[in-house]
Order: structure tokens, then C-alpha cells, then sequence
């Protein structure tokens, strides 16, 4: 009896040991496409410089693929299910890294042609919110007139709104007149003309103290000419940023 | 009486290798952890963040297979693959002071 209890025993444990060395380790063959379908997704990010705007996301790529390779050849090939959800992980980390290549290559420079092994330079620093060297159009008057005619309205409310979103900027705005009348006389009238066109912007919301204005008469004159038409390219307010 | 005696053995010997095992993948975890803290200390995250950003995310791994899995081989080989990177991140970015 006892003896016959041995032999079952040891019949048991032979089962088992069988069973576990028979049940297989490793990848299976789409296990390993797909650990190469990643690598190639990451080697791509990496190709493309992504490793100077995103270190932390390229690394985690890497080591999460590594990690599921291990999973990968350590996991008996049935626990399908557990190899899955590593490399599941590991592909969204490279997806997730290949999405940001755009956005990397957008910031940085391009590197030089010549030299393939050179390291890029670094991105550009971002370029300060300072007003940058706007122009507007010149808005024009009637003659002997300040009033603000409806064909200047779009460039008076394009300028508020530059005034708007640019806090810091300033603005001086010259009167001029054409060539007719007295100097003093249009002295005055540039002078009316700038004022009314600071009207309008401070009634579209501009501060009134980031505005100033100057007259210049009839002595800078923007076509010479001693007809109608230069006539009414002269009766302007002109818009410096300062 | 002889057979009881290579019983023992083999329990003996069983349980000197198990705890070698886990010994020495709490070494290679310690190993990891100093050198991630030393390269941290050096400021080499900001030097030479991808190497520094790996060896920390091994380090994470290593304790997953250790603490989630059981699988001390694993933490061990991952384990010594962060300590590896710390190195590469304090050479190159070294030379923050």
C-alpha cells in the first residue's frame, strides 16, 4: 500500500514537471512583428531629431517596448492576454512619440544639408510679443474736411485692434494736407485731421495717453504732383508706431 | 537515516539559492536607485535628460517586476540596465556643476 502510494507520488510530480517543461516560452511570430512594427515607429521619432524636444517621451517609448519584450519571451505563450496589454502600452507610447514630430520639427531649425552627422542647432527662441514693424494704410480726407470718411473706418478699427492686443505699442498719428492754402492754415487742419482720427480710436477703446499726434501741413507732401489726384493722396493721416 | 540527510541537503541548498536570488536583485535595485539619486544630484536631467529620463523609467520597471510580478531575474536585468544609464547621463551631462 505504501509502496503503491509512492509510486502515485512520484507518477504526480512527473506530470507536473512534464506539463511545465513542455509548456512553451517566447514569443509567437505576430508577437515579434508587432515588437518590430513599434521599434520602427520609435526609430522613425528618432530619425527625425525627437529626442532634442522630447527625451522623456522617447525614453519611455523605449523602455516600455523593452519591457514588453521581456514580458514577451518570460510569459508562457499562453497568458496571450498579459503579453497583449504590454505591448498595447508600449505601441501607444510610440504612437504618442510619433505625434509629436510635427510639432518638434515645427520648432526647430533645419539642419544644415552638408554635414548629415552634425547635430541640429538648437530651436530658436521664441520671438519676444514686442510690437513688430507694422504698417497700416493711410487713411484719407476730403478737401478742407477732418472728418472721418466711411473707406477709413476698416483701417481706424484694423488699428485698434493692433492697439488692443499690443498693450505696450504707442501711436502717432500725422495730419497732412495738400498744397493749397496758406501753411498756417493747413498747419490747423493736420492738425484737426490727426485729432480726429485719435477721436475715433479712442471711441473704439484705445487709451487716449498711448496716442499722440503731430501736424505736418502741407510740407511732406506723398505725391508732388499739383493735380486732383495728388491733391488726395496728400490730405492723409498717416500711422507711426513708435 | 541517509536519505533524510540528503533531504535536508537539497532544502538547505534550495533555500541558499532562493535567497541569494533575492539578494541579489535587491542589490542591483539599491545599485540603481543610488546612481539615478547621484545623477540627479549632478543636474544631469536638465544635461542629458533622455539618458537620465531612461534610467528612470527602467528603475520604475524593475520595481513593477519585483513588487507586481515576482519576476526577480527581471528586476535585476532591468534594474542594471537603469544603473547603466545613469552612468551614460552622468557622463554626458557631466559637466554641470
Amino acid at each position: 500500500m505504501r509502496n503503491r502510494n509512492l509510486l502515485l507520488l512520484s507518477l504526480l510530480i512527473l506530470a507536473v514537471a512534464f506539463a511545465a517543461g513542455c509548456a512553451k516560452r517566447g514569443m509567437t511570430k505576430s508577437e515579434m512583428d508587432r515588437a518590430d512594427e513599434i521599434a520602427a515607429k520609435i526609430a522613425k521619432a528618432e530619425k527625425m531629431g525627437i529626442v532634442k524636444c522630447n527625451p522623456l517621451e522617447l525614453a519611455i517609448a523605449k523602455t516600455t517596448l523593452d519591457h514588453a519584450i521581456h514580458e514577451g519571451k518570460e510569459s508562457y505563450r499562453g497568458q496571450v492576454e498579459e503579453k497583449k496589454a504590454y505591448f498595447d502600452a508600449a505601441e501607444k507610447a510610440a504612437d504618442d512619440l510619433l505625434a509629436l514630430v510635427g510639432p518638434c520639427l515645427e520648432k526647430m531649425a533645419p539642419p544644415p544639408k552638408a554635414v548629415p552627422e552634425q547635430i541640429a542647432p538648437p530651436p530658436p527662441a521664441p520671438m519676444p510679443v514686442a510690437p513688430a514693424p507694422v504698417t497700416f494704410e493711410n487713411i484719407h480726407f476730403d478737401f478742407d474736411k477732418a472728418f472721418i470718411r466711411n473707406d477709413a473706418k476698416p483701417t481706424l478699427q484694423s488699428v485698434a485692434d493692433y492697439m488692443k492686443k499690443n498693450p505696450d505699442a504707442k501711436l502717432q498719428i500725422e495730419g497732412h494736407c495738400d498744397e493749397r492754402g496758406t501753411s498756417e492754415y493747413n498747419i490747423a487742419l493736420g492738425q484737426r485731421r490727426a485729432d480726429s482720427a485719435m477721436n475715433y480710436l479712442t471711441n473704439l477703446g484705445v487709451a487716449g495717453d498711448r496716442v499722440s499726434t503731430i501736424t505736418y501741413g502741407e510740407e511732406k507732401p506723398a505725391d508732388p504732383g499739383h493735380n486732383e489726384a495728388a491733391w488726395a493722396k496728400n490730405r492723409r493721416g498717416v500711422f507711426v508706431l513708435r | 537515516m541517509k536519505r533524510l540527510w540528503v533531504l535536508l541537503f537539497a532544502v538547505v541548498l534550495s533555500a541558499t539559492l532562493a535567497v541569494g536570488c533575492a539578494r541579489a536583485h535587491k542589490t542591483a535595485l539599491n545599485n540603481a536607485r543610488t546612481s539615478l539619486d547621484q545623477a540627479k544630484a549632478m543636474g544631469v536631467e536638465k544635461t542629458a535628460p533622455y539618458e537620465y529620463y531612461t534610467a528612470e523609467s527602467y528603475l520604475r520597471i524593475a520595481e513593477h517586476e519585483a513588487t507586481e510580478e515576482g519576476d526577480y531575474k527581471g528586476a535585476k536585468e532591468f534594474a542594471e540596465k537603469s544603473q547603466k544609464a545613469s552612468a551614460e547621463a552622468m557622463k554626458a551631462g557631466g559637466g554641470a556643476k
